[in-house]
């Protein structure tokens, strides 16, 4: 899966968790541009994308990313890692 | 020693000539010692042993969980466990042991047992003063440590320095070490004239609000809930509203104190407000208010609940039995995981169900009602076409917030739980808007021109917070002549001292949020 891919992945999970189908974030797209993105809709949010790309996040980088990119890039690692790259 | 009286200023200023006259490592190691007797000075040596212990003991294990120790994930649990008997055993025992034996009375069991009794009261000796500020450091330190997030110090004293930097001991902020370990060791701190003024800056107002205004408030609030039965009607939510201002002004004017010493070292401390009042709704309010003690439950406390084994096997549950939505109608995991987040804040406020109640639970509910209640507010809004989107509409939920809060924080401040809400069902027992427009207000312990002082200070306070709002107070400062700047440091210096309320029994020690 390409990190385009994963991105608009993302957004789908996000525009379900956050209840919002307008949302588009960008790989600079951070917590604070996105009114509901609190720290319980946070823990949401990482637990439906461990559900959806099926990996399992550790708690430093679900406290870690500071923007959706690093985010994406993080579960890029985990995809390729699973995948034997 | 408090952190504003004459004894503490001569320390600082020794502290301060001697670090910026040091080469850079060891500017470090200057304060590590300084911190060190901050901490030692008007300690007893029991209290102190504790205090290394813990210290010690944690540095140790934070080398085994760093390490590729094989068991390292069992020194973890252990140092974890051990970290939250220790501070609960210290700090609780007494709050515990009471509500246990009271409880038990209910059900016709009498405990009481001189033992026990005994062992609590040593637990309450032992306890070394600023527990809740580098214990919960301290704990914070140890996830990050194990969890990754950092790499470990491997130097006890810089180790020490982080985890019991001297003006942070009183009342925090509470810090992280990501957040502190470049302006503790990087670089060499230079005198900077700019620092230097800005710390003063942020001392001189933080004395301001805690002496000019909080000292009034408290005089108001003493008398109101000293002797609630004698003031029904309106006078108990006066009492709330300004128990609120003291509690803000004293808490926030003690982290400017606390962050602009800190500067004065070129030391950037983390914010703890960010304009609270201007919150339209709980949750919002106490991610503006206490900042870094709510970053630190939800890192520590929230976070690893919400992922733990049990929780995800709870929401898989979840799933199963209301569908893959449900979370969107009621969010039971999230609910469970704050109960715990939210009795824990009421908890280290103090032990007492009163704390518990009125800045723990209390909260935790509004926000779970709130919650739940939102497609059905959203509804409301709809059907009867209020325009959500406007400044009335935003000052309604702003005065909403503050008035739910203001209620919680009367617990706060009350004897204990049952006199709080003893003290609230006073106010339906009259009806007495005319309090107001006599002069029953001058029978609080307040003469007219206090009063005078007190609402003009508070309305500078509104002042600064709006200047605050629209971007930076420091930049708009900066932007004026030095004149004007210096007649402003002026005014709050001067005001400070001859305003500042230093009434029969005032104590500047006494910091509200000083004591945890």
């Amino acid at each position: 899966m390409e990190k385009d891919d994963i991105l608009q992945k993302v957004n789908e999970i996000m525009s379900d968790v956050f209840d919002d189908d307008t949302i588009e974030s960008t790989r600079e797209t951070v917590a604070s541009d996105i009114d509901d993105w609190d720290s319980v809709n946070h823990l949401q949010l990482m637990s439906e994308i461990e559900d959806k790309f099926d990996i399992s996040l550790s708690m430093s980088e679900v406290q870690g990313f500071s923007n959706v990119g690093e985010l994406v890039d993080t579960i890029d690692k985990h995809i390729s890692d699973e995948n034997g790259h | 020693m408090s952190i504003l009286n004459l004894e503490f200023f001569i320390f600082l200023t020794i502290v301060l000539f001697v670090y910026y006259l040091l080469p850079g490592k060891f500017q470090w190691v200057w304060l590590t010692v300084s911190s060190l007797f901050y901490f030692c000075y008007h300690t007893v040596w029991y209290q102190l042993a504790a205090y290394f212990a813990f210290l010690v003991i944690n540095f140790v294990f934070s080398l085994l969980i760093d390490e590729k120790f094989k068991h390292r994930k069992a020194a973890f649990a252990f140092i974890i466990v051990f970290d939250i008997l220790a501070f609960v055993l210290l700090k609780y025992s007494s709050f515990f042991y009471l509500y246990t034996a009271d409880l038990l009375a209910k059900f016709g069991v009498v405990f009481d047992s001189a033992s026990v009794k005994y062992a609590v009261a040593f637990l309450q000796e032992l306890c070394p003063p600023h527990i809740s500020y580098f214990g919960v450091i301290i704990i914070g330190y140890m996830c990050d440590v194990y969890w990754g997030k950092i790499k470990v110090q491997k130097n006890i004293g810089k180790y020490t320095l982080f985890t019991s930097f001297f003006p942070i001991l009183t009342s925090g902020p509470i810090i992280t070490y990501s957040q502190m370990e470049n302006e503790f060791f990087a670089e060499k701190h230079r005198f900077s004239y700019d620092k230097t003024v800005s710390g003063a800056e942020r001392i001189i107002w933080g004395a301001f609000k805690k002496l000019v205004i909080a000292g009034r408030c408290a005089v108001i609030v003493d008398e109101i809930y000293g002797n609630y039965e004698a003031y029904p009607g309106l006078y108990i939510p006066l009492a709330a509203v300004f128990f609120t201002a003291q509690l803000y002004t004293d808490f926030s004017g003690l982290m400017d104190i606390v962050i602009g010493t800190a500067e004065l070292f070129s030391i950037k401390l983390p914010e703890n407000f960010d304009l609270p009042f201007s919150a339209t709704s709980i949750s919002e309010f106490w991610r503006r208010w206490h900042i870094t003690l709510g970053e630190w439950l939800k890192n520590y406390v929230l976070f690893p609940i919400y992922r733990s084994k049990t929780f995800k096997r709870l929401n898989k549950w979840c799933k199963a039995k209301w569908g893959k939505n449900y979370n969107k109608k009621f969010d039971l995991p999230t609910y469970l995981a704050l109960f715990v987040s939210w009795f824990i804040i009421g908890l280290w406020h103090g032990g007492g169900m009163n704390y518990i109640f009125g800045v723990g639970l209390f909260m935790w509910a509004v926000i779970v009602i709130s919650d739940i209640c939102k497609p059905l507010f959203s509804k409301l809004t709809e059907l009867l076409r209020i325009n959500t989107d406007c400044f009335s509409y935003t000052l309604f939920k702003r005065v909403r917030t503050f008035i739910i809060f203001a209620f919680g924080l009367s617990f706060f401040r009350a004897e204990n739980l049952t006199e709080g809400f003893k003290m609230w069902r006073e106010m339906f027992k009259q009806f007495n808007p005319w309090i107001f427009a006599d002069k029953s207000m001058y029978d609080l312990g307040l003469d007219r021109l206090e009063w005078a002082i007190l609402l003009v200070s508070l309305l500078i306070v509104v002042l600064v917070s709006y200047i605050k709002k629209l971007g930076s107070v420091r930049a708009c400062l900066n932007r004026q002549n030095f004149v004007f700047r210096l007649g402003i440091y002026v005014f709050l210096f001067t005001a400070t001292i001859v305003f500042g309320y230093y009434g029969q029994q005032f104590n500047a020690a006494s910091f509200i949020y000083g004591r945890f």
